[in-house]
């Protein structure tokens, strides 16, 4: 068989190619619901023994960790015995927590879009921001459809400026010529590239179809901006000027959660994934002597997991935090944690072994029957993508199925 | 999928394993027993096997089918139903043309982007400039272990609008505004700078210049006076010496040179070897507009001090510093200068911008551009410059256009058979440079004679013997290696404080340049496996146990006769890259070794199975935990030949020490307690080591020495595995079955030359596959 004869089969075939995304319908109502998710995820995992509660249903006892959410006990479901169909390669599974993409690590893997995405393509042209996403380092949650990593953001003052500041008018004008540009030039290569698919194999033509997606999605993105420049940002009386020293984890953490109050209060983003990265650094709290990395493979050393401890709950009462402040923000006559879905866990189950299995995962506000810890078969566990499809219901999508998720998790109910 | 296509494919395979065919009595007659529905042992099931070839899944459980019986590991040895030689032989070649042909009109897309490594080093090597922006792109996706591979490279709105911001970036730094930049030529001497004065507890201010001690104090002593006023190489002269070094310490300067605000990155410059006495050196950093510099003491054993005036023991002095810079080869900079051309903006009209763009177009597209499409870009000069009335501006919005255009971005491969002399000038300048094409290569593919073998060859030499190879040294050492993880994981401080920023950066230095030696010197690849000589410095002696070597620059050094050193196996930047950083784990070493030395695939455990958890608390070892996987025969399978690889490595803890005992937190045992050059060391003695082995084969080891011995005796699966690793990086896409005669061929025939590194490069870009498309 001669090696140079496999482009001129391809070429008289026509291999089939993927079909462009699906569109579906706007869904007015669900805008106008003004539904938001957070995702939060936690690259160390939560030490299990500490984090999962004893009992089931609405008559659970909390765990050491839940007992920082107390408060809020009403306001959240936590389960066990849950994990990702398929998913199972250690640290590296972060790219599939929301978007359930099986057998990351692989050297076949490809990823897919992630849940906030999906969600943003759909409902987020409603805010200036579609979407943000944030770490503690350039790791990212967020996939887009052709399961392309976006680089998160891990500098909270830039962000804060990007969100809240008003640029000066040299500023906006020289923003407002950037943009006019990139229209421009997304004419130009969008035209010549024309002229590229004349001549390239079937095959090829199907790569450049992402091509020009790409670019044709670029140039609206590109108009909303240009529509939004003029809109005045709104004022806030916080201000996020510094970033924490290098390794604090807890300030960063917590300034991320105040911008992500901010964001959410102002309506400037309803969808934000926060991917919270261990900074292979000692954390700046008492009692704890070694990096965070470390502590999670604790090796059951009883000293190590001591520290372990006192780190993860000051992470917990970070979370808190932002959780009261939710509840405590009201829009209309609802508070904002009741229009907040937030998932928080980790994609791993354990960190001193590296399980994909058993994920410490809860989920909070955005009016289910909340208050009960969920408890499914520790072996054998029930599918977490499940929650993808009630968290889409939940921002009232009328969808049935998202990546390996083809039901809402049971025992889980919209109100 | 296209039905026709699919059916094609069937009708091919069809005759061969219809009801009746020989291939399908075989597989029934030797699988069927454990691989049927009943049984499906190891989740393989035969008897509902697709003969859909256009299904890449269908395609890879024919073509493991293929290997098991080619390899004779199936039907395993116990069966007492085995095939005959002759029905082996009769299987394999009914089987092998039909995989063959399917995988060919299979086979992966060829239309692949640049990566962001190649996207930077394009604009760079097109621009004449040196800029650090592949951070505003986004992270490529890894398939096969290498991010070069077009399929698992997609194109998305947010990688569009990266782009965009980053063609921005380069143009607006490569056009730079006319004002000239301020050259620097100045004196410095942290004496004379208040800050250092005040901070008199870690500073001592002498007659001529300051005293440094403390040796991770990475923030006191930045020259911040000095900043880099335009992006350039800068002249440094550092004077320097021993201060008080009675002990005789091995005392090390370290200089950094960069953006040294920014979160989380070194730019560790190097580090120097102090005399006693004053000397000095002299350096040229590539500085961006605004960065600095930096020295530390480094070796001095004081974590901690509290009055440097008083200080007794040895430190580093530092006296004056000069800088001069940028040294700029030509004002207007050939950044400017090379795309205008001596055109003068102010004067200028649409001739001059025809000009410009096409002079531009060729070497960004790398290729000849028809006249349509310099007129397509003249057209979008013309609008911005009615707009702007600015000829620079116009100028410089074509050129952002020209780098989110798809010509640049993609490697454009166009027809099918043999690739055009300007695409086999890409594929070897993206092979060897991570980068386009230079002009030597241009010309030649433009006169047509790239592809004559001698100047092809000639051509790889010189592109080999070019500063710009470094990066083939980096990106794929980088990724065969995992070297780009080293810092994925930290190690324990307590378990092991002799892991520092020197033993970091001489750990992958040593590894480079050891890889690097043996390219130059087209040494045989069984120096990968094991090797007599090992390229170290002062560091590395030292982690090794190696006495004698002084100084920090690397050498070429032969191995001792008691030592386990020797290839890259044992060398400390693999051992790290394989562990943890608490501890170690034989399953994991034993599956990167097997996977990527040996070429061995180990499919992913059973996912009901957890994962042995750590334990350092000194109890039990993880031989002793791994103790299970005899007794469980499904377990039995793989890790009979994962856990003794494994296990040949237990000597190497996770930094690559070699260890006769494990280091515990926990336990009883005996308390190892010193000051080691200003690290505590705090550990007790745990079990001792046992690092004996069976192979599958039977040969018995004991600790790796003696399992590289064994490895490097037989050399030919290792050389194949890293022809194929070698094939898929210089492609940019995944072999398949249709390319193994030419891998295995090549693979061959370095045998009679040597095993010769270089020769397998030689023989890959000379290779029918390289060349066609």
């Amino acid at each position: 068989m001669n090696n140079y004869s496999r482009r001129t089969i391809l070429k008289g075939l026509g291999v089939a190619m993927a079909l462009p995304w699906m569109e579906t319908f706007a869904a007015a109502e669900a805008k106008k619901a003004k539904k938001r998710f957070v995702a939060i995820d936690l690259c160390l995992g939560l030490h299990p023994e500490s984090f999962f509660p004893q009992g089931k249903g609405t008559d659970y006892k909390l765990s050491p960790y839940l007992e920082k959410l107390k408060d809020h006990q009403k306001d959240f479901t936590v389960f066990s015995g849950t994990s990702l169909p398929e998913v199972n390669g250690g640290h590296s599974d972060f790219v599939s927590f929301l978007t359930g993409a099986p057998n990351p690590g692989t050297s076949s893997f490809k990823n897919s879009i992630s849940l906030d995405q999906y969600a943003a393509m759909k409902l987020g042209n409603e805010t200036r921001h579609s979407y943000l996403v944030m770490s503690t380092k350039a790791c990212t949650l967020y996939y887009s459809s052709t399961g392309i990593a976006v680089p998160a953001e891990n500098d909270t003052s830039k962000l804060f400026r990007k969100l809240f500041m008003k640029g000066t008018d040299r500023e906006l004008q020289s923003q407002l010529k950037k943009l006019d540009h990139g229209k421009s030039i997304l004419d130009a290569v969008q035209n010549q590239a024309k002229n590229l698919v004349k001549k390239v194999s079937k095959r090829d033509e199907a790569k450049l179809d992402e091509y020009f997606t790409a670019v044709r999605e670029t140039e609206q993105r590109v108009k909303k901006a240009e529509d939004w420049i003029y809109k005045p940002k709104p004022n806030v009386s916080l201000k996020i000027n510094n970033n924490p020293k290098l390794g604090d984890i807890i300030g960063c953490i917590s300034n991320t959660y105040d911008l992500m109050h901010l964001a959410i209060e102002t309506d400037q983003t309803r969808f934000m994934t926060f991917y919270i990265d261990g900074m292979n650094a000692v954390a700046p709290v008492n009692g704890v002597n070694a990096g965070y990395h470390n502590l999670s493979h604790h090796g059951k050393d009883p000293d190590k997991i001591k520290q372990l401890n006192v780190l993860e709950l000051e992470i917990m009462n970070q979370f808190n935090n932002f959780i009261t402040k939710l509840k405590n923000s009201k829009e209309g006559n609802e508070s904002l944690l009741d229009k907040t879905m937030v998932l928080y866990g980790s994609h791993l189950g354990n960190g001193n072994n590296h399980s994909s299995k058993n994920l410490p995962v809860l989920l909070a506000g955005g009016k289910f029957n909340h208050g009960q810890h969920l408890v499914f078969d520790e072996k054998n566990n029930y599918p977490l993508s499940d929650i993808y499809v009630s968290i889409l219901q939940g921002l009232g999508l009328n969808e049935s199925s998202f990546s390996s998720g083809t039901k809402s998790m049971q025992g889980l109910q919209l109100l | 999928m296209n039905h026709l296509y699919a059916l094609i494919l069937l009708s091919l395979f069809m005759p061969l394993v219809g009801e009746s065919s020989e291939i399908s009595k075989f597989i029934e007659r030797y699988c069927y027993d454990c691989h049927d529905e009943d049984v499906q042992k190891g989740g393989i099931r035969l008897d509902n096997l697709s003969k859909d070839l256009a299904d890449s899944s269908v395609m890879s459980k024919w073509v493991k089918v293929h290997d098991q019986i080619k390899s004779g590991e199936m039907p395993p040895k116990k069966k007492k139903k085995q095939p005959s030689a002759a029905e082996r032989q009769s299987f394999l070649k009914t089987v092998s043309p039909v995989l063959y042909d399917a995988d060919l009109k299979n086979k992966e897309v060829v239309l692949r982007r640049l990566n962001r490594e190649e996207i930077q080093n394009t604009v760079n090597d097109q621009f004449h400039i040196k800029l650090d922006l592949k951070h505003l792109l986004p992270e490529d996706s890894i398939t096969q272990g290498f991010d070069n591979i077009g399929s698992g490279m997609s194109i998305s709105t947010e990688l569009m609008q990266s782009y965009l911001e980053f063609a921005d970036r380069v143009v607006e730094q490569a056009i730079v505004p006319e004002r000239k930049p301020q050259i620097i030529n100045k004196t410095y001497n942290f004496k004379d700078i208040e800050r250092i004065q005040k901070n008199k507890k870690r500073i001592r201010v002498v007659e001529d210049g300051i005293v440094l001690y403390h040796q991770n104090d990475l923030s006191s002593s930045t020259l911040y006076e000095f900043r880099a006023s335009f992006r350039g190489n800068y002249r440094i002269k550092i004077n320097y010496g021993a201060w008080e070094n009675k002990e005789k310490l091995n005392l090390k300067m370290r200089v950094y040179a960069g953006n040294l605000t920014v979160r989380g990155q070194m730019h560790n410059y190097g580090f120097y070897d102090v005399p006693n006495g004053k000397t000095s050196i002299t350096i040229e950093p590539y500085l961006r507009a605004g960065e600095t510099l930096r020295v530390v003491a480094y070796n001095t054993g004081i974590g901690h001090l509290k009055n440097a005036s008083t200080e007794t023991r040895a430190g580093v002095w530092i006296g004056d510093i000069h800088a001069e810079g940028p040294l700029l080869e030509s004002w207007p900079v050939k950044s400017k200068a090379s795309i205008f051309n001596g055109v003068d903006p102010q004067k200028a009209g649409m001739e001059d911008a025809r000009n410009i763009i096409s002079n531009f177009l060729p070497k960004a597209f790398r290729r000849q551009v028809e006249a349509g499409e310099v007129e397509g870009y003249l057209k979008l000069f013309k609008e911005i410059f009615e707009k702007s009335k600015s000829f620079e501006e116009g100028i410089k919005v074509v050129l952002k256009a020209v780098i989110c255009s798809a010509d640049f971005i993609f490697m454009v491969e166009k027809g099918n058979g043999e690739l055009s002399d300007y695409e086999l000038a890409s594929r070897l300048s993206y092979y060897l440079w991570s980068s386009c094409p230079d002009e030597v290569l241009f010309t030649l593919a433009e006169n047509g004679q790239l592809k004559n073998p001698q100047v092809l060859k000639d051509q790889t030499e010189r592109m080999l013997s070019s500063p710009k190879a470094e990066r083939l040294v980096k990106n794929f050492t980088g990724q065969w290696l995992k070297l780009r993880q080293v810092d994925d994981t930290v190690p324990d401080k307590k378990l092991y404080p002799e892991y520092d920023e020197y033993l970091r950066y001489s750990l992958l230095k040593e590894t480079e340049l050891f890889f690097k030696e043996i390219l130059r010197n087209n040494l045989s690849i069984v120096n990968f496996i094991n090797s007599e000589f090992i390229m170290i410095n002062d560091r590395m002696a030292r982690h090794y146990g190696i006495a004698g070597v002084k100084g920090s620059h690397f050498r070429k050094y032969t191995v001792p006769e008691d030592s386990p050193r020797g290839g890259i196996m044992t060398q400390a930047s693999i051992m790290k890259v394989t562990a943890n950083g608490t501890d170690t784990s034989p399953i994991l070493r034993g599956v990167w070794i097997l996977e990527n030395i040996m070429g061995v695939h180990v499919p992913p455990p059973p996912p009901a199975v957890p994962a042995v958890e750590p334990d350092i608390r000194g109890t039990v070892t993880i031989r002793e935990q791994l103790e299970a996987h005899k007794s469980n025969k499904s377990c039995f399978g793989c890790h009979s030949k994962i856990d003794p690889v494994g296990f040949a490595f237990e000597n190497m803890d996770p930094v690559g020490t070699f260890r006769t005992y494990y280091r515990t937190i926990g336990g009883k045992g005996k308390h190892v307690k010193k000051d080691e050059e200003g690290r505590k060391v705090n550990y007790r003695v745990g079990p001792n080591v046992d690092a004996t082995g069976k192979l599958k084969n039977g040969t018995e080891f004991n600790g790796v020495k003696e399992f590289k011995e064994i490895l490097a005796k037989s050399p030919q699966n290792v050389v194949d595995c890293l022809t194929e690793k070698m094939m898929t990086y210089a492609l940019g896409r995944i072999t398949g079955f249709s390319d193994r005669p030419e891998m295995d061929a090549i693979s061959h025939r370095l045998k009679d030359k040597n095993y010769g590194f270089k020769t397998l490069i030689h023989q890959i870009i000379q290779s029918k596959i390289f060349k066609s498309h």
